[in-house]
């Protein structure tokens, strides 16, 4: 039988590093998608997952159960995911590597090699859109569309007012259509 | 009136009023531009993930797990805290009452730099663990008891900083005890929030810790 996140959780607080193995085990993929969708890059992404984990032990006491052990530790990764976004801004790192094509996974559903081409195409250049957005505009954007934070709770994450992170995510979806929209309308006559 | 772009995409996400579903049923106009909308938000649901391998999740638990201080070596983290202040304290009353050439601690120098060190660290750490909760939950009174315990050992340090010249050291500390004080006077928390933010200051903790972790390990 599987022990449960807060038994694994329980018993790292009693003194067993191990246990934590689980939890580690369990959760880092998910953390580090999270993590590579904030960042765009894999390496931030491990460093993330890393400190994401270590501050998840050193805090381990403050996890009483009542919400999921997943919700928490996604909570402390958003964090962490903004604290190096934002020193990466400070660093005046203009840029960071670009999407890494190697990991990508193409679905193998598409009904024709045309619409299969188009699709990858449509990725690709989503992807590149992304890279090209604002890290706030890009934070703001992941939390509500991939991770369905609401806009109050994105404001609060990002340390910004409500309306601040909504406008965020609208020049971001701005930015992303006037990408998307003309290989979008070029795929609509491929069938 | 039609809705605007915002409106419909706070629609898309389910944050809008009720009246502008209403509005598309009857409006074909903005129906189109939802549509269109749409046809975007969902081609975003494809954004590219770079997958780990298969071996990620043990190979981060293996880069994890020599980081991970059971709570019996916490512990004696804590007994060497107290060493390092009452270090810290002999120091400074050194400093303060006989002539530097004087001082006869019998500690080391090394040996005294490596305790302070030891306790620089933790304090560093308790300081983060205080400043990351009270940045999830202002409101709880717990983490304003904790800031307002951290404050006199903070002092210490940023005074024997200041004596040693460390000018960069000092200056953290600094930035630290004035929002640790910040939080244990109840100050308005997004203001304290928007310092932190705008001074960086959890990130310069975290980069101190981890140089004093780093120093630590190499002796």
């Amino acid at each position: 039988m599987e022990i449960s996140d807060l038994a694994a959780a329980e018993l790292t607080r009693r003194g067993d590093p191990d246990a934590f193995r689980v939890l580690v085990e369990r959760h880092s993929r998910a953390v580090y998608r999270l993590a590579w969708r904030m960042t765009g890059n894999s390496h931030e992404a491990e460093d993330i997952v890393q400190e994401t984990f270590l501050r998840a032990y050193k805090q381990l006491k403050r996890f009483d159960g009542r919400a999921a052990f997943g919700t928490w530790i996604h909570r402390i990764a958003v964090n962490c995911s903004l604290d190096l976004i934002r020193s990466r801004k400070r660093r005046q790192e203009t840029s960071v590597d670009g999407p890494e094509n190697g990991g990508l996974s193409l679905p193998a559903s598409d009904p024709s090699p045309e619409r299969s081409v188009q699709s990858a195409q449509v990725r690709e250049l989503l992807a590149r859109a992304m890279q090209e957005l604002s890290a706030m505009e890009r934070c703001a954007f992941t939390l509500r569309h991939h991770d369905g934070l609401g806009i109050e709770e994105i404001g609060r994450a990002l340390g910004v007012q409500p309306n601040a992170a909504k406008h965020s995510i609208f020049r971001a979806l701005r930015k992303l259509r006037r990408s998307l929209e003309p290989a979008l309308d070029s795929a609509k006559g491929v069938v | 009136m039609h809705p605007s772009e915002e409106d419909l995409v706070m629609l898309y996400y389910r944050e809008a009023p009720e009246d502008i579903r209403t509005h598309l049923e009857s409006c074909a106009e903005c129906r189109t531009a939802y549509r269109n909308l749409v046809r975007v938000l969902d081609a975003c649901d494809d954004l590219p993930v770079a997958e780990p391998h298969a071996a990620f999740e043990s190979r981060m638990w293996h880069q994890i797990r020599p980081r991970l201080h059971p709570p019996r070596e916490r512990n004696r983290w804590w007994v060497l805290a107290g060493a390092a202040a009452m270090l810290v304290l002999a120091f400074l009353a050194g400093r303060f009452s006989r002539p530097s050439h004087e001082v006869p601690l019998a500690v080391s120098a090394e040996g005294r730099r490596r305790v302070l060190e030891m306790a620089l660290t933790d304090h560093l750490e308790r300081s983060q663990m205080v400043l990351t909760e009270f940045a999830n939950s202002p409101d709880a009174p717990e983490e304003r008891q904790r800031a307002r315990n951290l404050i006199d050992e903070n002092r210490l340090y940023r005074q024997t900083a200041t004596d040693h010249g460390d000018r960069a050291l000092t200056q953290v500390l600094d930035d630290l005890e004035r929002v640790l004080l910040e939080v244990s006077h109840g100050t308005d928390p997004a203001e304290i929030k928007s310092r932190m933010d705008s001074e960086s200051l959890l990130f310069k903790l975290r980069v101190l810790e981890s140089h004093l972790n780093r120093s630590e390990d190499r002796l």
